[in-house]
């Protein structure tokens, strides 16, 4: 157990030691894992990266002479293993190496912005003088002309592709989608169709293009030149399509008209900027090309990003004020949040701004993707919540147009105070609360789908509300993880075998976050699920039978805290196993007590199982009347061990599954109840036989247990003769629990309509023979009826006790 | 009458402009073969009847553009209808050069303007004038594709040859201006060509001159460069006063229409649509135009110029009553055969007061829809009436 601590211990401070190289940005140059990093091997290390610089092995020798990093090495390979203790000093040398070539390299990026600032007012001049060498007026004009032809025929293309499809697009726009999912659907397909058309615009402006052959530089810039057109296309129709500024009915995301059109406008104008700055810096960087000794595409380029910056600010802070007023709840929170998020985003972008301008890509983009993912996911999270609000709120408009009068459809829709935390992803974040009252900014003349078969999904919508918004949550956060790998020139299916700490520490981290996002999700739905279940199990209520919910809601909590249990032992196993740690013996620890734990608690584990096959055989309901060997009643409750039996007269049974081998349940289906009663011999049957029947009948019209009577009251004729009387039988079937009242009644009825028709029960009577004349007197009658109540008694016996009831 | 005028004026234009585009499109063949073409697509042109009819055609097509530009009551306009109205405006200023600069070819310097020579021109001496071609080449073929569209979407033939017409109006430029660049290509190579080449032979070709004899060629050299600059500035001249002159009419027109509308009344009238909202909007315009203005979808096949009557409206309520049908909007009225209280809302120009009306056509209508209403497979339009006739 040391062994497997001491590299515990190691893992973890070379974690923490790259994690501050991962943070740094620095991959460890040193390409070794832990085990094969012996000491020998540590300058084949130092060998395969480049040559270090003077300054480094200064610092390095400085480091080394250090008293205080002498004693923290002494003292780390004197308290650790001999390989952990190399692995960190091997990672601490590769970081010191990158730190420092990353310092080199903001330092000649330094120098060059210096000379380029000094040269900045030479700077038009020079990229004047350079364009004519490379390009006359002449050359320039031919080149736009050349960029306009071809954006005529992919826009000629467009015209075309839109002439074919344009009504297909009409009809998708004109018409109301009341459900989620035909939003969807029409959401998907208005995308497949407005991006085709982009499609062959590219195409056709590109193609063209591409089929001519061109000089080198004339390329480089017509190239640019449409790349910047189909971009700031492609920008605008997203937009569009998500934000629709003019109609409200087609937007996809939870903004009012007056907030939609100026941020539409904004993102076109900032894709605009942004690729016509890429686009120039790419053709200066072109055409200076190595002569570039005044730094003037530095220059160039620095000013397009500052430019586009400043824009994104400026639209930042003119957006804000207008989602404020357009905000219509006013709240602490949304104030609060309002002066929170355009700052935040100010200084996200200045940061990025910065990071750009020094050269440090990696880090920038990591700016930019870590700050950006948590305003992402509540801007996504609030889409999702308005989409199902919507639908939701449109489903019960159409349950009520369906159960009231039809409506006219344009009934004004009121939202409620959904507050929402609402932007455009890319561009720019901020908070708005979705107004209270959307304006109805067009009488979109609604064609109402009569899409009733989605009424009954209403219920389900809510139950997919929370893993909506966990998937998406789930999606975000693994995209922003691969950015991130990706601009650090990871890759996260090879992150496995890499063998650098911090693309294993990166791995890890990878893996355990999707680990903990599944289980999340999976948890999510579930749990959801079960509690929308148990939510709509009523409990019986009084005397009526239970259905097979109530299985179910005996199982259904049961189910939860087995998966809950589950999930967090698998996940827990995969953070530890994915963290290095040998889970094998846990595993096999974790057998070897569940056997000892399964011998000891045998009787209990026979209980559970029996317990859970018993409840899914359907054997017994709660409520049913069942009988066990000689215990009988209604069952009261299940516990996950034992059964709870209320025996009609009060007292209560507990039964432990296991002890269950055989049950008996009345109360399932029917019951058949067989009645007997005794005349004399010389009674009429086919009298008795009408009078059942007619008792019968009225029996079934009663209100109380009519409805219970599934076969009404019928006579059997002559059972069997007995010595002085023949036994007249009767049977009804009815539902199980309605047969004692019936019963009764059918007795009652019985007796009274007997002795109406003067029918008399065979009463049980002694004739005594007496062989003399002689007038008996008083005490001789007295003893022979005594003799005669002996013999009477004598023969009978005691009758069987019929079926109580309960 | 004068939507018959503009249609056949526009229409010989087009013709015109066609014929021009797919002479040009043989330049993807070569500079000879658009050579070649010529004398049958376009020299036609120059011949007398023709050159008259196209003359007169302009005239009349751009003075009943301004005359309709002076009828509008606002300048918020379907997306088409902007488009033909600002690339009409377009037309002139950018075409002129090019008129001018042919007819003064011909006329004042003599030579027969061959494509080689103006190709050599648009692409290698003015390249600003080669882009600004391309611009009025765009342009005019859109404002007349725009203009066909309106009137012929209407036809009951169009749904049968639409599918066939669309490629055409995309094919029909798209190959002349890559006729355009192919063949300007050939022209900048050759030049390219005859410039290696005279740099090669040009010293020993050139003949050797006596000084007397220099004198004199410099002497006529300059005076044949004064006299072709006289020209130049005389051509140019002749184009700055057409635009010039334009831009008079324009601003006159923008003018008079502005005084138009300030005679207007400035009263409000109140709208209420039925299954739409209800609005309050300024009087003095259209019914459509107010639809317009308010973005509501109203159906308009021919674009508010009384052809289709698919703007129409069911009057529900009106108070004043509305002024009666003009010849136009009864016409197409009765060609419909619409009851009573039904009106074309590009014609009617409500008053001051209330109104409620009900669109009657569905927004998404297409031309394929105007005559099998019934048995189309747009959805929403039997779903429409269903809707109206319950209603």
């Amino acid at each position: 157990m040391l062994e497997p601590k001491r590299r515990l211990a190691a893992i973890v401070t070379a974690a923490l030691l790259t994690g501050f190289i991962t943070l740094m940005g620095l991959n460890p140059a040193a390409a070794q894992s832990p085990t094969d990093l012996l000491a020998p091997e540590a300058p084949a290390v130092l060998a395969e990266s480049p040559p270090p610089s003077p300054n480094d092995i200064r610092e390095l020798l400085r480091l080394l002479s250090d008293q205080s990093v002498i004693d923290w090495l002494k003292s780390e390979s004197a308290s650790s293993s001999a390989d952990g203790s190399d692995g960190v000093i091997a990672a601490s040398v590769g970081f010191q190496q990158e730190f420092s070539h990353r310092v080199d390299l903001t330092r000649a990026r330094l120098s060059e912005l210096a000379v380029s600032w000094q040269n900045l007012p030479a700077t038009p001049s020079f990229v004047a003088a350079t364009w004519q060498s490379q390009m006359s007026v002449d050359q320039t004009l031919r080149s736009i002309t050349y960029v306009l032809i071809f954006l005529v025929v992919g826009s000629g293309l467009e015209w075309l592709y839109r002439q074919y499809t344009q009504h297909l697009l009409l009809g998708l726009e004109m018409r109301r989608q009341i459900t989620l999912w035909g939003k969807f659907q029409a959401a998907v397909k208005r995308a497949l169709l407005i991006f085709g058309g982009l499609f062959v615009f590219s195409i056709g402006a590109m193609g063209t293009f591409l089929s001519f052959d061109w000089p080198g530089f004339v390329d480089n810039l017509v190239l640019n030149l449409l790349l910047i057109v189909i971009s700031v296309r492609c920008a605008s129709t997203f937009s569009m399509f998500l934000l629709a500024p003019r109609v409200t009915a087609l937007r996809l995301v939870p903004l009012s008209g007056a907030i939609a059109r100026p941020l539409h406008n904004w993102i076109v104008i900032l894709a605009t900027v942004a690729t016509i700055g890429m686009a120039t810096s790419d053709i200066f960087s072109h055409l200076a090309g190595s002569t570039d000794a005044m730094g003037a595409a530095l220059a160039v380029s620095v000013c397009a990003a500052t430019i586009t910056t400043v824009l994104l600010i400026v639209a930042i802070w003119h957006m804000t004020p207008i989602i404020r007023r357009n905000a219509k709840t006013p709240t602490d929170l949304t104030k609060r949040q309002s002066h929170f998020w355009p700052g935040y985003l100010t200084i996200l972008a200045l940061m990025a701004l910065a990071l750009g301008i020094i050269n440090a890509r990696e880090l920038m983009e990591t700016v930019i993707i870590i700050g950006l993912v948590f305003p992402t996911i509540r801007v996504v999270n609030g889409c999702i919540d308005h989409l199902f609000f919507l639908s939701e709120h449109s489903s019960r408009k159409a349950i009520a147009q369906s159960e009231e009068k039809p409506l006219l459809a344009e009934t004004s829709e009121t939202l409620p105070n959904v507050q929402q935390s609402v932007a455009e992803p890319s561009e720019a974040e901020i908070p708005a609360t979705l107004p209270a009252t959307p304006e109805v900014e067009s009488g979109l003349p609604v064609v109402a789908e009569e899409d009733m078969d989605d009424v009954e999904q209403v219920s389900s919508l809510e139950l997919y509300h929370p893993v909506a918004r966990r998937l998406a949550r789930f999606v975000i956060l693994i995209g922003a993880t691969f950015l991130l790998l990706s601009s650090w020139g990871g890759n996260l299916l090879s992150l496995s075998e890499s063998q650098t700490y911090s693309g294993r520490l990166v791995g890890i981290i990878a893996d355990v976050l999707t680990a903990v996002l599944i289980a999340d999700l999976v948890w999510v739905w579930a749990k959801s699920a079960i509690d929308r279940r148990l939510a709509n199990y009523v409990p019986p209520q009084g005397s009526d039978a239970p259905g097979p919910e109530a299985r179910m809601a005996t199982l259904l909590p049961l189910l939860r805290v087995t998966l809950m249990v589950f999930l967090i032992v698998i996940v827990a196993l995969t953070v530890l196993s994915s963290m290095g740690i040998n889970i094998a013996p846990l595993i096999a620890g974790a057998g070897v007590l569940g056997i000892a734990i399964g011998f000891g608690a045998q009787a209990l584990v026979k209980d559970i199982v029996s317990g859970i096959f018993f409840l899914i055989d359907d054997a017994f309901r709660i409520g049913e009347y069942i009988e066990v060997g000689d215990l009988r009643g209604t069952v009261e409750s299940m516990s996950i061990r034992s059964l709870r039996v209320r025996h009609h007269l009060g007292a209560i049974h507990t039964i432990p599954f296991g002890e269950l081998s055989s049950l008996t349940n009345y109360s399932r289906d029917w019951v058949i109840m067989r009645l007997e009663f005794r005349v004399p011999f010389d009674t009429d049957v086919k009298l008795i036989k009408k009078i059942v029947k007619k008792i019968g009948a009225e029996l079934q019209e009663n209100e109380v247990y009519g409805p219970g009577i599934l076969q009404t009251l019928k006579s059997q004729g002559v059972r069997r003769m007995e010595e002085f009387n023949m036994v007249i039988g009767v049977k009804f079937m009815a539902k199980p629990g309605a047969q004692w009242l019936i019963r009764r009644d059918a007795y009652q009825k019985l007796r009274d309509a007997f002795e109406a028709s003067g029918i008399s029960f065979a009463q049980r009577n002694v004739t005594v023979e007496v062989v003399s004349d002689k007038e008996l007197d008083a005490e001789t009658k007295k003893s022979i009826a005594g003799a005669a109540q002996q013999a009477v008694e004598s023969a009978a016996g005691v009758p069987a006790a019929a079926p109580d009831e309960p | 009458m004068i939507r018959n005028l503009r249609m056949l004026s526009g229409t010989v234009l087009l013709v015109f402009v066609t014929a021009h585009l797919l002479n040009m499109a043989f330049g993807l063949l070569s500079v000879d073969a658009v050579e070649t073409a010529r004398r049958f697509l376009t020299a036609p042109w120059s011949l007398l009847p023709l050159a008259l009819l196209l003359m007169a055609a302009m005239l009349v097509h751009g003075f009943l553009g301004l005359f309709s530009l002076y009828q509008r009551n606002t300048l918020r306009m379907s997306g088409y209808d902007r488009v033909q109205l600002i690339s009409g405006l377009l037309i002139i200023p950018l075409l002129a050069s090019h008129i001018v600069g042919i007819a003064a070819a011909k006329n004042l310097f003599g030579f027969d303007p061959t494509y080689r020579i103006i190709l050599t021109y648009f692409w290698l001496d003015a390249p600003l004038e080669g882009l600004r071609q391309v611009f009025v080449v765009v342009i005019a073929w859109i404002h007349g594709c725009i203009g066909m569209f309106s009137w012929m979407r209407l036809k009951i033939w169009w749904n049968r040859v639409s599918w066939f017409i669309y490629p055409l109006v995309v094919a029909v430029p798209v190959l002349a201006l890559l006729g355009f660049v192919e063949a300007g290509k050939d022209v900048i190579a050759e030049r390219a060509l005859a410039i290696t080449q005279q740099m090669n032979t040009g010293p020993y070709d050139a003949p050797q001159l006596s000084a007397a004899e220099e004198i004199a060629q410099q002497e006529a050299n300059a005076a044949a460069a004064e006299v072709n600059r006289e020209k130049l500035a005389f051509s140019k001249r002749i184009m700055w006063s057409i635009i010039f002159v334009f831009a008079f009419l324009l601003v006159l027109t923008l003018l008079a229409r502005a005084i138009r509308l300030r005679k207007a009344p400035d009263a409000m009238t109140f709208i209420r649509y039925m299954k739409g909202p209800e609005i309050n909007t300024q009087v003095g315009k259209s019914l459509l135009e107010i639809s317009r203005l308010h973005d509501l979808p109203h159906a308009n096949l021919c674009r508010g110029r009384g052809r289709c009557g698919t703007c129409r409206v069911r009057v529900i309520e009106a108070s004043p009553a509305l002024p009666a049908a003009g010849e136009i909007e009864q016409q197409t009225l009765d060609r419909l055969d619409c009851g009573p209280g039904v009106r074309l809302a590009c014609q009617v120009v409500p008053l001051a007061g209330t109104l409620a009306i009900e669109r009657i056509v569905p927004p998404d209508i297409t031309p394929a829809d105007l005559y099998s209403p019934n048995q189309s497979d747009g959805v929403a339009l039997t779903q429409w009436s269903a809707e109206v006739s319950d209603a």
